[in-house]
């Protein structure tokens, strides 16, 4: 049986970067070739010869009150700004049509800006308001969403300089599943310190604006935003939306080569093109034109046009250009600005220009369309981008909708055919479960040491509070009266992974380039592979990888970011990279020789459930036969877990046994670390290869409630989930009463349990009553990124034994019509419901069906 | 030379080589200590394996450590091994006060 692929066209676009402020002003100002790269008065400061593409004129919200614009941070702000364009574009009004939206952003460094006054030691410009709201590298789809009501669910792709064009990607794959009609995909990225310090730093900087493909190399930095509406064609055109476009292909790939260089052969480059042209059955001969990544940088116009030359036969006919001297390089916000200037200008038969451009240099020998719009009518063309870690992503579009023969596919089955883990319950996923069955309680819970100096910037910092009338008034309830030191005095403990010796089971581990967070994810996915039966033989581009991250490589950030001052030109360029979250991804890749697709979702906790969902589209949709999917986190500092829960309502403890989750008096909550990895393949390719099946994934849901600025709305959040439920079980065609085993991810507060209590009252009705419910975070502690995967191991391991496990240390239970699991209890379990939420209200549901 | 002017100049080396190798270990993450490092092992390679991103922190190690300023014009090579590394700090080292020396001659 095929299926053919649905057709996504773009029937909205948002813009904003130096050289204009929404989409009319972009297009006026790419036809009047304007260089937005200029000196820059910000960076001149730290840097000889700083340039740069900013944006500085004034920007204006009339929707939103000052209030909210104070607390939000210009990422969020800016992928607001133009989401709200794009749809206003689009003619999709809030209501119906924007609760089946999905939203996927992609951005390299969000939830920074909150935190630049600490990093700069300036106390007294901090604003803990700000820093709640906007300074999780995750709130940033969670505040757009909410601020523009779309309830579609939502991730958040940090894939460096790939985001954006990687967003557009899994925006795409959605509107295959048929979940969504409607995808909004943004790319946003204002310029920090950080950043510009680390590409400075690395000599990858040109002096004066970047001229691509020519005279002296070197790359400039630029800011801004873009967005496009993705849209299902039939969609499109039944309710009459303008159509600007149509995406018709797309793929990504991994070098697995190297934390910053691009591959000199250009593989991966060559892979990620010849991937997208191949899911549309393109040839090469169909590409009319080539929008390239073109950073200026040396190393990557060489790499980039050698492997433009290995894929296309006739690439001398074929105009290429980069639009990076109109506005720099992007970030994570490059690939949808750069899609939006081909959709403004390739309709009126005009190729953008490569501007500034001289002498090309040596290897650079191509038609670049130097510094004068070039005539042609393109039928199809192609966008790439290249990212730090040997992310690549491609995507071939039209100006014309159906421009190409349909495409199709053979859906296939998804099984996990392999499981790795690390936790504080046990270094390997064999031992944590063997503990688990003989309810060996946890001996991992570290007390956290609050030192002087730590204390010490929590009272200049809660007495910054005090100063600003605006945010006493926003933390209120919480601090009023708050005794901090007595506060601080508490005991509190984390799940601590200890005595750890990687080089003893790792084969390829270079310790110098591994941060904590990476070792975990490459000892998780060591196990997968291994337990899978997968050994690499030069077929690493047949497995994918797709991680999902919460806090990401905090340690690595925040040792990174203490080297920027006094003297930011000094920066530890050897932290930059591994600062980024696609690091881990990468990191674990380039280790194992992974090449497939390659995804870094930073959506916050349970990121590795939205991992798992688009790793169950890769391989659903034959485009991956096998795919990694996981996460990993490494213990926050203690200062971070002090604030996290000094500003949210978790009760930190010391007591394992106090972590009680779905207790009528929760009172426990224990952070933890550690890594899961199951690996995903189309089921006959496993029966094929005679691998042993641990469970198939039949269906999912994802939802998300749009009420991050009200936390306490229980009703928008359980009634999120509730429709994510549905949906899963709805594709995995089972009823209720059909399931054997629910296992949610909640946290253990309040909150949390009553959304997980009452979706399930609503979705599962009088089944509720019967289906054992279970969580097992009290066992390994709230691994952040990673509980829904340990969750499905769990339940996978209690498939094969046909016995469920209790729920460790909960005495009384908040709700007395379900059926929590107190005891051991022999039961064959054949189909299973796993659930969980996102901190910013993005809901999953994953339904799991037992191996024949 | 004299005894005591050939010691001064070993010293010197020694104390060079150390910085060096403290340096390195500090900013590049080897888990090694100083005594593990010999003298002529090669920086890339082989060697401490470092790699292109690996050389931007080596030249920011000598502008911290011993305020020199790698110009376009030098000649690479001194990025071989710990050894080549610490003749061209010396080197450096040497044209600095030369350059010093004259200055304090024009002055006066």
């Amino acid at each position: 049986m095929t299926v053919t692929r649905k057709r996504v066209v773009i029937t909205g676009m948002g813009h904003l970067s130096s050289i204009a402020t929404n989409v009319p002003e972009f297009k006026q100002a790419l036809f009047d070739k304007t260089c937005g790269i200029k000196p820059s008065k910000k960076y001149l400061e730290w840097f000889e010869d700083a340039n740069a593409s900013e944006v500085l004129q004034p920007l204006s919200w009339p929707e939103l009150s000052d209030e909210m614009v104070a607390s939000l941070d210009n990422a969020a702000l800016w992928a607001y700004k133009v989401g709200h364009e794009a749809l206003e574009q689009g003619e999709l009004p809030p209501g119906a049509l924007r609760d089946r939206t999905a939203l996927i952003i992609g951005v390299s460094s969000a939830g920074t800006e909150a935190f630049i006054p600490l990093i700069e030691q300036r106390m007294e410009a901090f604003s803990l308001q700000k820093a709640i709201i906007s300074g999780s590298f995750a709130s940033c789809s969670a505040i757009v969403s909410s601020l523009l009501g779309l309830k579609g669910g939502f991730e958040l792709v940090a894939t460096a300089c790939t985001a954006s064009t990687n967003a557009m990607g899994i925006g795409y794959d959605l509107i295959q599943n048929g979940k969504n009609s409607t995808a909004l995909v943004v790319g946003t990225e204002p310029i920090y310190l950080p950043t510009f310090a680390g590409f400075y730093a690395l000599h990858a900087m040109k002096r004066t604006p970047s001229s691509p493909f020519s005279g002296s190399p070197g790359m400039s930095i630029g800011e801004g935003a873009g967005a496009l509406l993705l849209e299902e064609y039939e969609h499109a055109v039944a309710r009459g939306a303008t159509i600007y476009g149509e995406m018709v292909s797309y793929a990504t790939s991994c070098d697995a080569y190297h934390e910053t260089a691009p591959d000199p052969r250009g593989e991966g480059a060559v892979q990620v093109m010849r991937h997208a042209l191949q899911n549309a059955a393109l040839t090469p001969e169909d590409i009319g034109y080539i929008n390239a990544h073109g950073t200026g940088t040396e190393a990557n116009d060489r790499c980039e046009t050698l492997a433009m030359k290995k894929v296309f036969p006739n690439i001398m006919d074929i105009p290429v250009s980069s639009t990076k001297a109109y506005v720099g390089h992007n970030i994570g916000s490059a690939g949808i600005i750069e899609l939006i200037a081909c959709f403004l200008t390739l309709p009126e038969n005009k190729i953008l220009p490569t501007l500034n451009f001289s002498t090309p240099r040596p290897n650079c020998d191509l038609n670049y369309v130097p510094n004068e719009f070039q005539h042609g009518d393109v039928r199809l063309f192609m966008k790439n981008n290249y990212a730090f870690g040997g992310n690549n992503c491609c995507v071939i579009a039209s100006v014309k909708p159906a421009q190409s023969p349909p495409s199709v596919y053979a859906p296939k089955r998804v099984a996990i055919t392999g499981m790795g883990a690390v936790s504080a319950a046990g270094h390997t996923l064999q031992a944590m479960l063997q503990r688990m069955w003989q309810q060996l309680t946890p001996d991992s819970l570290q007390p956290l040491q609050l030192d002087d100096k730590t204390r010490e910037e929590f009272r200049q910092m809660l007495g910054a509070i005090n100063k600003n009338s605006e945010s006493r008034a926003f933390l209120n309830q919480r601090f009023a009266g708050m005794d901090i030191d007595s506060e601080l005095d508490k005991a509190t403990g984390v799940h601590q992974i200890t005595d750890l010796d990687p080089r003893k089971t790792l084969r390829r581990f270079d310790p110098r380039k591994a941060n904590l967070i990476s070792t975990f994810a490459l000892l998780a996915l060591t196990q997968a592979m291994s337990d899978a039966g997968r050994k690499i033989k030069r077929d690493g581009q047949t497995l994918g990888m797709i991680l999902g991250m919460s806090k990401g490589p905090q340690a690595t950030v925040d040792r990174y970011l203490q080297s920027l001052f006094p003297d930011p030109t000094k920066v530890r360029t050897s932290e930059f990279p591994g600062s980024l979250m696609n690091a881990i991804s990468t990191f674990c890749s380039i280790s194992e020789g992974i090449k497939g697709y390659n995804t870094s979702l930073a959506t916050g906790i349970n990121a590795g459930l939205g991992a798992l969902t688009y790793g169950y589209e890769l391989v659903r949709q034959a485009l991956q036969p096998q795919v990694i999917v996981g996460g990993a986190d490494e213990n926050m500092s203690t200062f971070a877990v002090y604030l996290q829960a000094l500003s949210g309502d978790l009760q930190l403890t010391c007591d394992a046994a106090a972590f009680q989750v779905y207790s009528n008096h929760a009172q426990g909550y224990i952070p933890g670390e550690g890594a899961a990895m199951l690996l995903l393949e189309d089921l006959q390719h496993a029966q094929a290869r005679g691998a042993h099946i641990h469970a198939e994934i039949i269906g999912y849901g994802k939802d998300n409630d749009g009420s991050f600025f009200d936390p306490h709305d229980v009703v928008a959040r359980s009634a999120s989930l509730s429709r994510a439920i549905g949906q899963a079980l709805q594709e995995a065609a089972i009823e209720p009463h059909e399931l054997d085993l629910v296992c949610g991810t909640s946290d253990g507060t309040p909150l949390r349990n009553t959304v997980e209590i009452d979706a399930l009252r609503h979705s599962l009705g009088e089944a509720r009553r019967k289906v054992p419910l279970v969580n097992y975070n009290g066992w390994f502690g709230l691994v952040e990124s990673s509980i829904g995967l340990l969750n499905i191991a769990v339940v996978s391991e209690i498939m094969r034994r046909g016995e469920i496990l209790p729920i460790p240390y909960t005495q009384e239970f908040c709700a007395e019509d379900f059926h929590f699991v107190t005891a051991p209890l022999q039961q064959t379990v054949n189909t299973a419901l796993v659930i969980g939420a996102t901190e910013g209200g993005n809901h999953y549901a994953v339904v799991l069906r037992k191996a024949a | 030379m004299s005894n005591t002017g050939l010691n001064a100049v070993i010293e010197q080396r020694q104390q060079v080589l150390e910085q060096i190798k403290a340096g390195l270990i500090e900013r590049l993450n080897l888990y090694q200590n100083v005594q593990q490092i010999d003298d002529d092992t090669p920086l890339f390679g082989s060697g401490l394996k470092l790699d292109s991103v690996d050389a931007t922190e080596v030249i920011v190690l000598l502008d911290e450590t011993f305020n020199i300023r790698v110009k376009e014009g030098d000649d690479p090579s001194y990025m071989r091994s710990v050894n080549t590394l610490a003749s061209f700090v010396i080197g450096k080292q040497g044209e600095m006060a030369a350059d010093k020396a004259a200055e304090k001659a024009e002055k006066a």
